[in-house]
C-alpha cells in the first residue's frame, strides 16, 4: 500500500512537467520563442561536512572535503532543467567534549555522491523589473560511503538517499547595459562595461523523503552460501528503505557570462538531511563553496 | 531593489543554516562517567544476543556495577568499571577499547591450553613447509598430511590450498591444526571446508538480534558449503581443536558436525558463536559484542560456550615429547 501511494505522489508530482514539456514544444511551433541555451557545467570546490550516524555512535563526525561535480544545463525563457553528478569526499574527525586524560582521536574516510535532475518553471507574472521567480521540483538520489576502522565490523557504513524535493529559485539580474563609470568604495571611480551576469538564491524542500537504513542491529548475517556468497547481500544484510526524514538545501550563486556566452559562477550551496531510518537516524550537513565553469554548448 | 538581493540572500542563508542545530538532535558527546556508563549498559541491553543463554540478568549487573560510577572518577577507574561490566557476558566477543587499554575477558585462559608448538616441531615435523597462511608436511611416512592454519586472519587462496591438496593427494588422510586458532574472517571458513565436500552441503543457522526483547531474533539464516569445483580432498580429515580456538574456529568446528568426513579431535572449542557488531561511546572509546547466535543443524546453540569435540582427548604437559591430541588423530586415520 506504501508503494502505491508513494508511486501515486510521484506521479502526480512530475506529470505537470511532462504536461509543461509538451506545451513548451507546441509554444516553440507557435511563437518560435528564442532558442535555448544549453551549458555543460564542471565545478569544483571544497566544503565543510558533518554527519552522525547514531546506530554506531552517537558522535558528529566533521571536517573538510572536496567536490567535483559535472552538469547539463538547460535554458529557456520558460524554464530551465538540469542533470547533476557530483562527488564529495573528506577525512572528517570525531567531536568531542574537551577532556583533560588521554585524549581520543577518531577519524572516517567519507564520500557522499549525488545524482540529480531538477525542472523549474518561470513564474512570469511574478517577474518584476529584475526579478525573476522560477518553481519546481527536483529529483536527488544521494549515496554515503564511509569507512572507521575503529568501528570493527562496522567499519563499513552506507547511506542512501532518494529525495523528491519542491524548488524555489528567485534571481536577480544585476547586468550593466551601458558603459561608464561607477563608484568603488564609495571613493574612486571605476569604469565598467557592458556585462551578463545574475545572482540566484535557490531553496529545495523535501516532500518526498527515502532512505536506506540499517536494520535493528546493525551487523545482521544473512545466508552464507559457502564462496558464492553475494558479499553486497552480506555486507548490507538488514537494511531496508523507509520513508521518513526530511531534506533541505539552500544555494546562492553569483553568474558572470563572457561575450562568447559561456559563464563563471561561485555558489554557496548548503545542505541538511535527516535520515531516521527504522531505528536509528543518520544526519547530515554539507556548506560548501562551489566554482563552475559554463560552456556553452550552441 | 538591486542593493536589497544580497543582503536578503544572505539574511536567508544565514536562517537555515542556522535552523541546522535546531533540526539535529543535541550534541551527545559527554565524558561524564555516568553518561557514558548508562549509553554503554543501554546499548548492551538493546543488542547483546546471549543474555538469555547465559543467564544473564543484566538489570542486576547495572545496579551493581552503578554504584562504582562517581562523578569524578578518572577516566582509568571508569574504563575498569565498564570494562568488568562487559566481562559478566563472559564473551571474547565482548571488548572495550580506550587509547590506554582493552579490556579482554580471556577465555582462553579460563581452562588449559592443548597446543605446544614445539613438541610439534621437535618430535614430529622437524622440516615444515610453507605455503601461505599454512605450514604442513607428510606425517608418519607418506600416509598422513599435516596441515597447521594459525589464524583465520590469514588469506587463503586458491593456489595454496591446490598445491597442498595436490601434494597429499595419495595420503590416507588429513590432519587440519586449528588449536590456538582464535578466529578472523569467516569468508575464509568456506574456502577450506568447500575443498572437504562433494555436494552443496547445509552446515548451520545464524539468527540476528531484531528487537528490545533480550529473545528478539531474526528467522534463522542458513549456511551452506557447495562443492569446490575443482581440487578437493574426499579422504577423512581430523580436526584439532582447543579452548584457544575461537570465534571463526569455532564457527568451522560446529560446521564439521554436518560433514561425514570430517572429525573433531581434542578439547571443546573457546566459542565465540556471534558475530561482533562495533560502536562508540559518547567520550570516544569503542566497544563491541555479538549481536548473532549460532546454531547447528537440529537448532542447538551451544557454539558460544565451545563445539565439543568428537573425539576428547587431552595434551599431557607432564611429557612434552608427546602430542597426544595429535597422537589419536593419526590413531583414528591408521584404523
Amino acid at each position: 500500500m506504501k508503494i502505491v501511494i508513494n508511486w501515486t505522489v510521484l506521479i502526480l508530482l512530475f506529470a505537470p512537467f511532462a504536461q509543461a514539456q509538451k506545451e513548451q514544444k507546441n509554444e516553440k511551433k507557435a511563437d518560435g520563442y528564442s532558442e535555448p541555451e544549453s551549458y555543460l557545467l564542471l565545478s569544483s570546490g571544497g566544503g565543510y561536512y558533518q554527519y552522525r550516524d547514531l546506530a554506531t555512535s552517537p558522535l558528529f563526525y566533521s571536517g573538510p572535503g572536496l567536490d567535483l561535480s559535472l552538469a547539463w544545463h538547460r535554458e529557456k525563457s520558460k524554464g530551465e532543467k538540469t542533470f547533476l553528478l557530483a562527488t564529495s569526499f573528506g577525512v572528517p574527525n570525531a567531536q568531542m567534549a574537551s577532556n583533560t586524560g588521554f585524549a581520543v582521536k577518531s577519524s572516517a574516510m567519507f564520500s557522499h555522491s549525488t545524482l540529480s535532475y531538477s525542472h523549474l518553471r518561470n513564474i512570469s507574472r511574478w517577474n518584476k523589473g529584475k526579478w525573476k521567480f522560477w518553481a519546481g521540483g527536483n529529483l536527488t538520489s544521494s549515496f554515503n560511503l564511509r569507512m572507521n576502522k575503529s568501528l570493527g565490523n562496522n567499519a563499513v557504513g552506507i547511506e542512501a538517499f532518494v529525495n523528491l524535493m519542491a524548488s524555489f529559485k528567485v534571481g536577480y539580474d544585476l547586468s550593466h547595459e551601458r558603459s561608464g563609470t561607477r563608484k568603488f568604495l564609495f571613493i574612486f571611480d571605476r569604469e565598467i562595461s557592458p556585462k551578463k551576469q545574475f545572482a540566484h538564491f535557490k531553496l529545495n524542500a523535501g516532500l518526498l523523503n527515502w532512505n536506506y537504513r540499517p536494520g535493528y542491529a546493525y551487523k545482521e548475517m544473512p545466508e552464507l552460501d559457502g564462496t558464492k556468497t553475494n558479499p553486497f547481500q552480506f555486507a548490507f544484510a538488514g537494511y531496508d528503505w523507509s520513508r521518513n526524514g526530511y531534506r533541505l538545501g539552500t544555494e546562492l550563486s553569483f553568474t558572470k557570462f563572457n561575450e562568447s556566452g559561456n559563464a563563471v559562477q561561485w555558489a554557496y550551496l548548503w545542505d541538511v538531511i535527516h535520515a531516521p531510518g527504522r531505528f536509528e537516524p543518520f544526519q547530515m550537513a554539507m556548506h560548501r563553496i562551489k566554482f563552475t565553469l559554463f560552456f556553452n554548448r550552441k | 531593489m538591486k542593493n536589497i538581493f544580497i543582503p536578503a540572500a544572505f539574511i536567508g542563508l544565514f536562517i537555515f543554516t542556522s535552523c541546522e542545530k535546531l533540526l539535529f538532535d543535541a550534541d551527545k558527546s559527554s565524558n561524564d562517567p555516568r553518561t557514558n556508563f548508562e549509553y554503554l549498559w543501554n546499548e548492551a541491553d538493546k543488542k547483546y544476543s546471549y543474555f538469555t543463554l547465559k543467564g544473564i540478568d543484566w538489570d542486576e549487573v547495572k545496579v551493581r556495577y552503578s554504584d562504582s560510577i562517581t562523578d569524578g572518577m578518572d577516566e582509568q577507574a571508569l574504563f575498569r568499571v565498564l570494562g568488568n561490566m562487559l566481562n559478566e557476558l563472559r564473551d571474547d566477543h565482548t571488548n572495550l577499547v580506550s587509547p590506554f587499554d582493552v579490556s579482554v575477558y580471556n577465555v582462553a585462559l579460563k581452562k588449559e591450553p592443548n597446543y605446544y608448538e614445539r613438541t610439534i616441531r621437535e618430535h614430529y615435523l622437524p622440516q615444515v613447509m610453507h605455503t601461505g597462511a599454512f605450514t604442513h608436511n607428510f606425517i608418519e611416512g607418506d600416509s598422513i598430511a599435516y596441515l597447521r592454519y594459525s589464524s583465520f586472519m590469514n588469506a587463503v587462496t586458491k593456489e595454496d590450498l591446490d598445491f597442498i591438496l595436490s601434494r597429499y593427494k595419495n595420503t590416507e588422510g588429513l590432519i587440519l591444526d586449528l588449536r590456538e586458532n582464535g578466529g578472523g574472517n569467516v569468508f575464509n571458513i568456506p574456502l577450506i571446508m568447500e575443498r572437504f565436500t562433494s555436494e552443496r552441503t547445509l552446515v548451520a543457522y545464524s539468527k540476528t538480534r531484531s528487537g528490545p526483547g533480550h529473545d528478539e531474533f531474526s528467522a534463522p539464516e542458513s549456511f551452506y558449503y557447495n562443492a569446490h569445483d575443482g581440487i578437493r580432498y574426499d579422504k577423512p580429515v581430523m580436526v584439532l581443536t582447543d579452548r584457544g580456538s575461537y570465534s571463526a574456529t569455532t564457527f568451522f568446528s560446529l560446521t564439521t558436525k554436518a560433514m561425514n568426513n570430517v572429525t573433531l579431535v581434542g578439547d571443546t572449542t573457546g566459542g565465540g558463536g556471534g558475530l561482533p557488531n562495533g560502536g562508540q561511546l559518547p567520550n570516544g572509546w569503542n566497544y563491541r559484542f555479538s549481536i548473532t547466535q549460532l546454531l547447528d543443524l537440529q537448532g542447538n546453540n551451544y557454539a558460544e560456550s565451545g563445539v565439543p569435540p568428537d573425539i576428547l582427548v587431552s595434551f599431557n604437559w607432564s611429557d612434552l615429547s608427546r602430542d597426544e591430541i595429535l597422537d589419536r588423530a593419526i590413531e583414528e586415520l591408521r584404523q
